[in-house]
């Protein structure tokens, strides 16, 4: 059984009302598609461009410019492959956060990526490039872009999770060449939140959860959110919950991963968050070693 | 863009750790990250060679010959090697963890030799394949064990364990089968802002300008333009 420690001061139970909210399925199809590529700037007639489609996504794409849509999510990535995350092998970008993330709500704006009042910024993450010979000389490290993540805000209370964000990503000219968007549309409110849960509650969550396995989770960090899901997956509710960060550390202290459990913040929330983990078939037993 | 050659793919993983010498934390979604690779490496076309978990995966599959090990029939019998499990970077060493003693609980990176038979690109999801973006660092670890192989990738520090983070696999191999660059594509799913995950893509190359090359180009279409010798390494990391 799983045994959780905490090394933290837990946050305190949320005050005022929540809501949990429904969400709207994500309309994916061609007309969709082209929609929404003209609003980006492409040339979208019926008679431009190449449509792909798989089971997972669907992606228009025109000269270098890409935009892809993900059918359980909505969630769309929007690309320049031109300039994209494109090194010259010369410029060294510095920019502030600040600067950055007013060039990203700038380009949100101009481009209805996100309803006005609704984002913060989250985090700027810059893409490095750098090389190095023997012994590491000769070492160089430049900046060749920042990509800056604005966070979904929900009744004020920030979204969490890999969906819930716009992401900008700007290049050494500070110019945008891509953009990834998560969000899915409100349907409506299922119901009004009654009493939060307790972060007490989460944990006891996060221990039945892993209670097959054999681990000590040491926790680092919790957070509390409404919790919106990635690219891959479909969504019906959009509601409040405790996000949990573990460490594992081996005995030895040698190695060491990350863990994440999500709970829901509600007495009488929808369900469940994370997924239970499955329980899966023993493996075949391996032939002996060819050596 | 596509891709006009097939590559041979292996992955490893492990959940569940005995109680004995091996004994770690159990993880839970290591296999999710792998197998979503390997499938869909797979449904691209792509040859799927093994994929061992839990106590089928063994620490001799890394381990080259040259140390008793078996990683030229496993490892290095691929082209493209996915292993996620915990790891562990001491000293510019990595290690990689396992369930099951087969011959060892571990394998260190001063026995992996990787690219001497045919492995031109490794992932490895467990923590740490680095602990910084110092050249020095980076040059310490991997400039060894890279003896052919075209590309590592992998995180700097931790990786989550994370039933949120099990798209990562798929996604990857999705885009690089689209032809999209293998450090470009690895970097940019990789990273996660709201995890905390950063991502790192390391590229070997002869010279400076190759290294920069396979770094900045290569996609699954290189598989056969060898590196004669790692006298460079080129790397790219978004944090």
């Amino acid at each position: 059984m799983a045994e959780i420690k905490v090394n933290v001061k837990l946050i305190p139970t949320p005050r005022g009302q929540a809501r949990i909210y429904r969400l709207k399925s994500p309309s994916v199809n061609e007309k969709a598609v082209r929609g929404l590529a003209q609003l980006l700037g492409m040339q979208a007639d019926a008679k431009s461009g190449a449509l792909k489609s798989d089971a997972d996504k669907l992606t228009y794409s025109q000269g270098a410019l890409e935009l892809t849509m993900y059918r359980a999510s909505g969630g769309i990535r929007f690309i320049d492959r031109a300039r994209w995350q494109v090194d010259d092998r010369q410029s060294d970008l510095k920019i502030e956060d600040a600067a950055a993330s007013r060039l990203a709500q700038t380009f949100v704006k101009k481009y209805q990526l996100a309803p006005a009042g609704e984002t913060k910024f989250l985090k700027a993450a810059r893409l490095h490039v750098a090389e190095a010979t023997e012994g590491g000389k000769e070492a160089s490290d430049r900046t060749i872009d920042v990509a800056v993540a604005l966070q979904r805000q929900v009744d004020k209370i920030p979204v969490d999770g890999p969906g819930g964000q716009v992401v900008v990503y700007l290049d050494y000219e500070r110019k945008a060449t891509g953009i990834e968007r998560i969000w899915r549309e409100i349907a409506g409110v299922q119901k009004q939140g009654a009493a939060y849960r307790t972060p007490q509650n989460a944990l006891e969550d996060m221990a039945a959860h892993f209670k097959a396995k054999q681990c000590v989770i040491e926790v680092q960090e919790m957070r509390f959110g409404y919790f919106e899901e990635g690219w891959r997956s479909k969504q019906q509710y959009l509601q409040p919950a405790y996000v949990i960060i573990g460490m594992l550390t081996s005995p030895d202290g040698l190695t060491r991963k990350r863990t994440i459990y999500v709970a829901p913040a509600l007495t009488n929330a929808v369900g469940r968050i994370t997924p239970p983990l499955e329980v899966k078939r023993p493996e075949q037993e391996r032939p002996a070693a060819k050596y | 863009m596509s891709i006009h050659l097939h590559v041979r793919v292996g992955v490893e993983w492990v959940n569940d750790f005995h109680n004995d010498k091996c004994k770690q934390n159990d993880l839970s979604y290591c296999d999710d990250q792998v197998v979503g690779f390997y499938n869909h490496m797979g449904d691209h076309g792509h040859i799927k060679v093994f994929n061992w978990g839990n106590d089928n995966a063994w620490e001799t599959d890394f381990r080259h010959p040259d140390f008793g090990g078996d990683s030229l029939n496993w490892s290095d019998d691929v082209h493209f090697c996915m292993v996620n499990d915990h790891g562990g970077n001491f000293s510019n060493v990595v290690v990689f963890s396992f369930s099951k003693a087969h011959t060892n609980c571990s394998i260190a990176s001063t026995q992996m030799r990787l690219g001497r038979k045919n492995l031109k690109w490794l992932a490895a999801l467990g923590c740490d394949a680095v602990l910084n973006t110092n050249g020095d660092h980076i040059w310490a670890v991997w400039s060894g064990p890279m003896q052919g192989v075209h590309i590592v990738c992998g995180f700097i520090g931790t990786a989550a364990d994370s039933s949120w983070t099990s798209d990562l696999g798929e996604d990857f191999a999705d885009d690089i089968c689209d032809g999209d660059t293998i450090a470009g594509s690895w970097v940019s799913r990789a990273y996660s802002f709201w995890t905390g995950d950063d991502s790192i893509a390391i590229a070997a190359g002869v010279t400076r300008d190759d290294a920069i090359n396979r770094r900045d180009h290569e996609n699954l279409d290189w598989r056969d333009s060898s590196v004669a010798h790692t006298n460079w390494l080129a790397w790219k990391y978004r944090t």
